[in-house]
């Protein structure tokens, strides 16, 4: 019989690495519980699948984490800061300069073109303009499609529009991109290319990656594995082993 | 699909003798077990039998003759027409997976399955990741790159099935506690 | 639900003991009541809007209808406007008008998207209903509303003429005409003090024109729903705005210019031209066709304007709330034009009004009586009333603006956006078409008033009181009003800011992450 060690147990960084941590998160949206005591940790330049079905609480999880929703419990903790104590100031700056966020669809504002929106996150930072459109063209290059700067995001596919966001959400170099499920409106192709280019240049950057997806395929890009169900993290279904880079 | 249909495909470009025919399978079929030197050499007596191919130049090389062969037109045909053919989708589907369970379900508990299907899916997802680190790299032949995707949709099938798989026995142990 | 649709439509033919095939027939009344009253607050919030508009609309017929009825041997009133029975059709107009906004709204109303309300729509498009059944489901909704409010205006109305009905003591002036012995009439005006009624609450409109009254306003209200929802698809899956991309015209505005300093030289012109009496009717027929091309051209023109300074303002601003602002009226510049016609028209009818006012007060300054002051202040008092409710329209098209873009913006909250700056996005998005738009509808305004009724005037020299010299003739230059023209600009930005101030507490609650949660 062979023998695979047994992986230690810990769905988390070890603490003195960690980046961004939550502890003993709770959560719940209007007496439905979606979070029922989450730990979690992500040290700098890791990529991390938060998996599990629909309705496990990965979303909640992911925007308690970015500081997006506040969790009724537990705290979060990003290089030091609390962020769950923090006011929506602090957290909506912290928001525009140390995080980036991919959605699945409906982030880029349809009536700007599309290097205004990836421009957004300099020009709200207070950049001039001609400044931030330049700095925006280097990155729609980096996801390969600088030819469709002037375009608007309708005008565009599906898969374009989610490398045009991308580039949005990595203009500002944050420290950590969070993703909910980037490629669930995408066809196969499209979303491995998307997830090609997401995890080669977070490896680039050194940008830490938090990735929400229910689909195993999309997990496999990440380096370790986080298993949520019902609002709690699967500690059974665990998977610490990382590849060598 | 049987390793002749295989040999005359890759003779379809081609004369080729044994050992070269062993050396382009490895090539074309990366993800595929690795043909025996004999399994070859029987599969062309038995083309050769059914006239499919015939043998062609004899070279002599510092060592044993070796037979190139060739294919025939009648051998052509039967690799159309198999090309042609669908192939039928396993009717019966060995899971050496399922076997394990089923076996520690019999023979300890649950909780042993669970152990083991959860093992068994970080050792799936470890797999599937460096599948995805193969088809990936820059520059990865498209060979490569359907063979990753092939390994890599039925490892997902089977995690699926891991994962129901799971759901039930914990539910079975639920039921049996109460 | 499609057991309470098919049991409303068969319910007269089916049997009790026989099993009747479902027929998708109309909705019924009771079917019909129970979506409408049926959901939460905001739904609530929207039937009682249309109630109240619909209310007030009522007053208004059934005022205009009694001012009407009113005659030379009613009253007598404290008001000349009432007292003086030239002067009814005036006011009969004014208060005529008046219900145009206010009904424009109530329709408006029909689209105030409530989620609970797009949920009812689009569950029946989902068991057969076709898009007109829905779209008259939707008109029945505001006609109900509506027919409830007229009542309540009815009984207000009543109720008013209970209540104010008694008569006060009050000096006002009458004018009298004295023929003179070479066969000229003098008008000598006295003061008379006695009793007299501050409203015409001694009349009685016909009971005919009640009813017409009170039926006319939510027929009316329907009406209005239905054109509201004209371009709004309703499908199975909730409300959506038409993404028809209609092409914006220039022309209009050219029309709006063209008719404009038209307006402007036409006394001069005419003065130029010297044309014999009997041109009259044809001179004021013009005056009115250049009226309605600059009205029209303004009504229309709107869209226009708001994409040409969108086009303008996004490509050179790196102001975050600015650009957002600016793409949104080039994108979507169809949007708000409606509101902003209202309001666009108020403003010019009222800058018009005021330079008319001017006039009067200088060629009327010999005269004791308050007739025209205050026939003048009365309309500029329903130009105002008018003007809210067409500013109320714009709160309309500012919710419907975040309502539809909800997820965008909760998504830029979710990547950093204050939202402070999407707060500003939106009163940009009103302001900035339309506070040029309103200066240059009061400069059309003023110019139109300066226009018809010339900027010399001739001070009558024939009033003659009791005992006194003959005032001789003179020509006085009228001043521009600047500073009425001014409150006027100045009430309607000021009411958009405010109104549009109103809508951001429903942008917050928009952008709350709940909207982002996809699993």
């Amino acid at each position: 019989m062979t023998t695979n060690p047994r992986p230690t147990p810990s769905p988390n960084a070890p603490p003195q690495d960690a980046l961004l941590s939550a502890r003993a998160l709770v959560k719940s949206y209007e007496h439905a519980p979606a979070l029922r005591g989450v730990s979690f940790s992500a040290s700098r330049g890791e990529i991390v699948a938060i998996t599990g079905p629909s309705g496990s609480g990965k979303s909640t999880l992911l925007l308690c984490l970015a500081g997006i929703l506040i969790p009724d419990a537990g705290e979060v903790r990003f290089d030091g800061l609390r962020l769950d104590e923090a006011s929506e100031a602090e957290r909506s700056r912290l928001r525009r300069t140390s995080f980036g966020v991919l959605f699945q669809f409906g982030q880029l504002v349809p009536e700007l073109s599309a290097s205004e929106n990836v421009a957004l996150p300099l020009l709200l930072g207070g950049r001039p303009r001609r400044a931030a459109v330049a700095a925006a063209g280097t990155w729609l290059d980096r996801f390969g499609v600088s030819d469709l700067g002037e375009r608007r995001p309708g005008e565009v596919s599906g898969g374009q529009a989610q490398r045009i966001a991308m580039a949005r959400a990595m203009v500002t170099e944050p420290q950590v991109l969070f993703a909910d499920e980037p490629t669930g409106a995408l066809d196969t192709l499209a979303g491995e290319q998307v997830m090609t280019q997401l995890t080669r240049v977070a490896r680039e950057a050194g940008t830490t990656v938090l990735l929400v997806t229910h689909e195993a395929t999309i997990a496999a890009y990440a380096d370790r594995e986080v298993a949520v169900r019902d609002g709690m993290i699967d500690t059974d279904a665990f998977a610490t082993s990382t590849v060598a880079r | 699909m049987s390793v002749g249909h295989v040999l005359l495909g890759l003779l379809a470009d081609g004369e080729r003798h044994g050992y070269d025919l062993k050396r382009q399978y490895a090539v074309r079929f990366p993800a595929a077990r690795p043909l025996a030197a004999a399994q070859i050499y029987a599969t062309l007596e038995r083309l050769l039998r059914d006239g499919f191919v015939v043998p062609a130049t004899r070279q002599r090389v510092n060592g044993p003759d070796r037979t190139s062969y060739a294919l025939t037109p009648p051998g052509r045909a039967e690799l159309d027409r198999w090309l042609d053919d669908v192939e039928p989708p396993g009717l019966f589907v060995a899971n050496p997976l399922a076997i394990k369970v089923t076996l520690a379900l019999l023979v300890a508990d649950a909780d042993a399955a669970s152990s083991y299907l959860n093992r068994q899916r970080a050792a799936h997802l470890q797999q599937m990741r460096e599948h995805t680190r193969t088809k990936t790299t820059p520059g990865a032949p498209i060979t490569r790159v359907l063979a990753a995707d092939y390994a890599l949709n039925h490892l997902d099938a089977d995690l699926r099935w891991i994962d129901t798989a799971l759901a039930r026995v914990t539910a079975l142990a639920e039921e049996t506690q109460r | 639900m499609s057991a309470a649709l098919a049991a409303t439509g068969t319910a007269r033919k089916a049997a009790p003991d026989r099993l009747v095939v479902a027929r998708p027939g109309r909705p019924g009344l009771v079917t019909v009541l129970r979506l409408a009253a049926g959901g939460g607050r905001a739904d609530r919030v929207r039937i009682a809007l249309t109630a109240v508009g619909a209310a007030a609309a009522v007053v208004a017929l059934l005022a205009a209808a009694t001012v009407a009825a009113t005659g030379a041997d009613d009253g007598p009133y404290t008001s000349a406007l009432l007292n003086e029975p030239g002067l009814h059709p005036g006011v009969v107009a004014a208060l005529v008008l008046l219900c145009v906004p206010v009904l424009t709204f109530t329709g408006q109303c029909a689209r105030i998207g409530a989620p609970a309300r797009d949920r009812r729509l689009a569950t029946l498009r989902l068991i057969g209903a076709t898009p007109a059944d829905v779209r008259r489901i939707a008109g029945a909704e505001t006609a109900l509303a509506a027919a409830l409010g007229a009542l309540a205006g009815l009984g207000a109305y009543l109720l008013g003429r209970a209540l104010l009905g008694t008569p006060v003591i009050a000096t006002r002036s009458v004018q009298r005409e004295v023929p003179l012995e070479n066969g000229d009439l003098q008008f000598i005006i006295e003061s008379v003090t006695g009793p007299a009624l501050q409203l015409p609450t001694d009349v009685l409109p016909s009971w005919q024109v009640i009813v017409l009254g009170v039926v006319a306003v939510p027929l009316g209200a329907g009406i209005a729903g239905q054109l509201a929802l004209r371009r709004v698809a309703l499908t199975p899956f909730g409300l959506v705005r038409a993404a028809r991309v209609r092409p914006v015209r220039l022309i209009p505005l050219v029309a709006f210019l063209a008719g404009t300093a038209g307006m402007a030289v036409f006394s001069g012109i005419i003065r130029l031209l010297e044309p014999p009496a009997s041109a009259a009717p044809a001179i004021a027929l013009l005056f009115l066709l250049l009226f309605l091309l600059s009205v029209t051209g303004l009504i229309m023109g709107t869209a226009a304007l708001a994409s040409m300074i969108g086009g303008i303002v996004a490509p050179r601003t790196g102001r975050p709330a600015l650009l957002i602002a600016a793409r949104r009226l080039r994108a979507a510049p169809h949007d708000a034009s409606r509101a902003n016609a209202a309001v666009l028209t108020v403003v010019m009818v009222a800058a018009a009004v005021q330079g008319y006012r001017e006039n009067l007060l200088l060629a009327t300054a010999n005269n004791t009586s308050d007739v025209y002051a205050s026939g003048t202040y009365l309309a500029s008092l329903a130009l105002l009333i008018g003007g809210i409710v067409a500013a109320l329209g714009l709160l309309v098209g500012a919710v419907e603006s975040v309502l539809t873009r909800r997820r965008t913006l909760a998504a830029l909250v979710a990547a950093g956006t204050p939202t402070a700056v999407l707060r500003r996005a939106v009163l940009l998005e009103v302001l900035l078409p339309l506070t040029p738009a309103i200066l240059v509808s009061t400069a059309a305004g003023a110019l139109a008033a300066r226009g018809l009724f010339g900027t010399t005037v001739q001070t009558s020299g024939e009033v003659v009181m009791a005992e006194g010299p003959v005032v001789p003739v003179t020509m006085i230059e009228v001043p521009v009003p600047w500073m009425e023209l001014g409150t006027v600009a100045g009430l309607a930005l000021t009411l958009t800011a405010l109104l549009t101030l109103a809508v951001m507490p429903l942008l917050t609650r928009a952008v709350d992450a709940t909207e982002l949660r996809t699993t």
